[in-house]
């Protein structure tokens, strides 16, 4: 028992699959917080799409940007679709009812951050 | 140009989502009479809003009387008579929610073709999968999974409206082409969908009036309300 690992060998980038982030915006009554909306978008994935179909969709809530109501997720390629119909299935998020609309789709966060900042510029 | 057919007439928050969203609005409604359709039409005056009456039985009368007072006609379907009455006439411009979520779709093949050759649009209305419960839902999306089936098939205009009742239950009509891929299309053919509906309705002459740039023709940038076929008879000349 001498050689054993201490850490797994990451995963390469090729077995990893590939990912797009889509970059949301929530029109609400009242401003909504990061906790508030990540629950709100898990409770009615799983609802409508199931734990396998979550699981499928590699669901992962990136950031909610409360001044700008714009938030970020990540998904799988494959399943980018399903998961920008979901996001048109939320009706209330704690009990405050919203609007959501998607923004954009890209491969990188970054590109979204930037693209959502010129939003905010342009709103401004 | 997206249109988005609603059945509420609050003007603020249609200019609001409009210029938010860059989609146009169809306010639909069921006018009981001349007075109810000329008070709408005043209200609306000058704002960039159509009118559509809805009708709730297959009443042919009541078809041939609002044709020329209104931009376009739905029917309402969920029932086989109406579903039938609708997509048999061309007068007809939109059959809205073919199909409920009862256990028997009243929507087959045979009406999916004849809606196609009548250019008649199958309109999907996202407030009835919204407002459902996660019973009725499962219904619903079975049975919109062959709606979209038989329209692809048969190569029949599907159209995804949010038929809202108020501006909660708005959505992006650019974002329904994600939920016609929810439905089993090709994100390629739930484009051409979501895109193709205004160049659609222009060829069945319901909405007149666009711009051309073309290099050919230079001094004619602006056409003032031509019609589709004149405009593709210039262009070919």
């Amino acid at each position: 028992m001498k050689n054993l690992k201490k850490t797994l060998k990451a995963l390469p980038l090729s077995q990893r699959g590939k990912k797009r982030y889509v970059l949301f915006e929530i029109f609400a009554e009242k401003p909504l917080s990061a906790t508030q909306v990540e629950k709100a978008v898990v409770q009615k994935f799983a609802e409508l799409f199931g734990s396998k179909g979550l699981a499928e969709q590699k669901l992962q809530f990136i950031g909610f940007y409360g001044l700008k109501n714009q938030g970020i997720l990540k998904c799988s390629l494959e399943k980018c679709e399903e998961v920008k119909a979901g996001l048109l299935f939320l009706k209330s998020i704690s009990g405050i009812q919203c609007i959501p609309s998607i923004v954009s789709v890209s491969g990188s966060v970054k590109k979204l951050k930037e693209l959502s900042e010129s939003k905010r510029v342009q709103n401004l | 140009m997206y249109l988005d057919l609603v059945f509420f007439e609050n003007l603020a928050d249609l200019e609001l989502f409009s210029k938010k969203f860059r989609q146009e609005f169809i306010v639909c409604r069921n006018f009981k009479n001349d007075f109810e359709l000329k008070q709408l039409k005043e209200k609306i005056k000058g704002k960039n809003l159509k009118v559509c009456h809805l009708l709730l039985n297959a009443n042919m009368q009541e078809l041939q009387k609002f044709r020329q007072k209104v931009d376009f006609i739905a029917v309402f379907g969920k029932n086989l008579q109406r579903n039938k009455f609708a997509v048999s006439s061309e007068k007809v411009d939109f059959l809205l929610m073919p199909a409920g979520n009862a256990r028997k779709p009243e929507f087959d093949a045979g009406l999916a073709r004849i809606a196609a050759e009548n250019k008649v649009v199958i309109g999907i209305l996202f407030n009835e999968f919204l407002n459902s419960n996660p019973e009725d839902l499962k219904d619903l999306l079975r049975n919109y999974l062959l709606v979209a089936r038989l329209c692809k098939k048969y190569k029949a205009q599907l159209a995804v409206f949010s038929g809202a009742k108020n501006a909660f239950d708005l959505r992006q009509v650019k974002d329904f082409a994600s939920f016609l891929c929810f439905l089993g299309l090709k994100r390629e053919t739930a484009l051409k969908q979501v895109r193709g509906l205004s160049e659609f309705l222009e060829k069945k002459g319901k909405l007149e009036g666009f711009e051309i740039l073309s290099n050919s023709c230079k001094n004619l940038t602006t056409v003032k309300k031509p019609k589709f076929f004149d405009i593709l008879e210039m262009v070919k000349s």
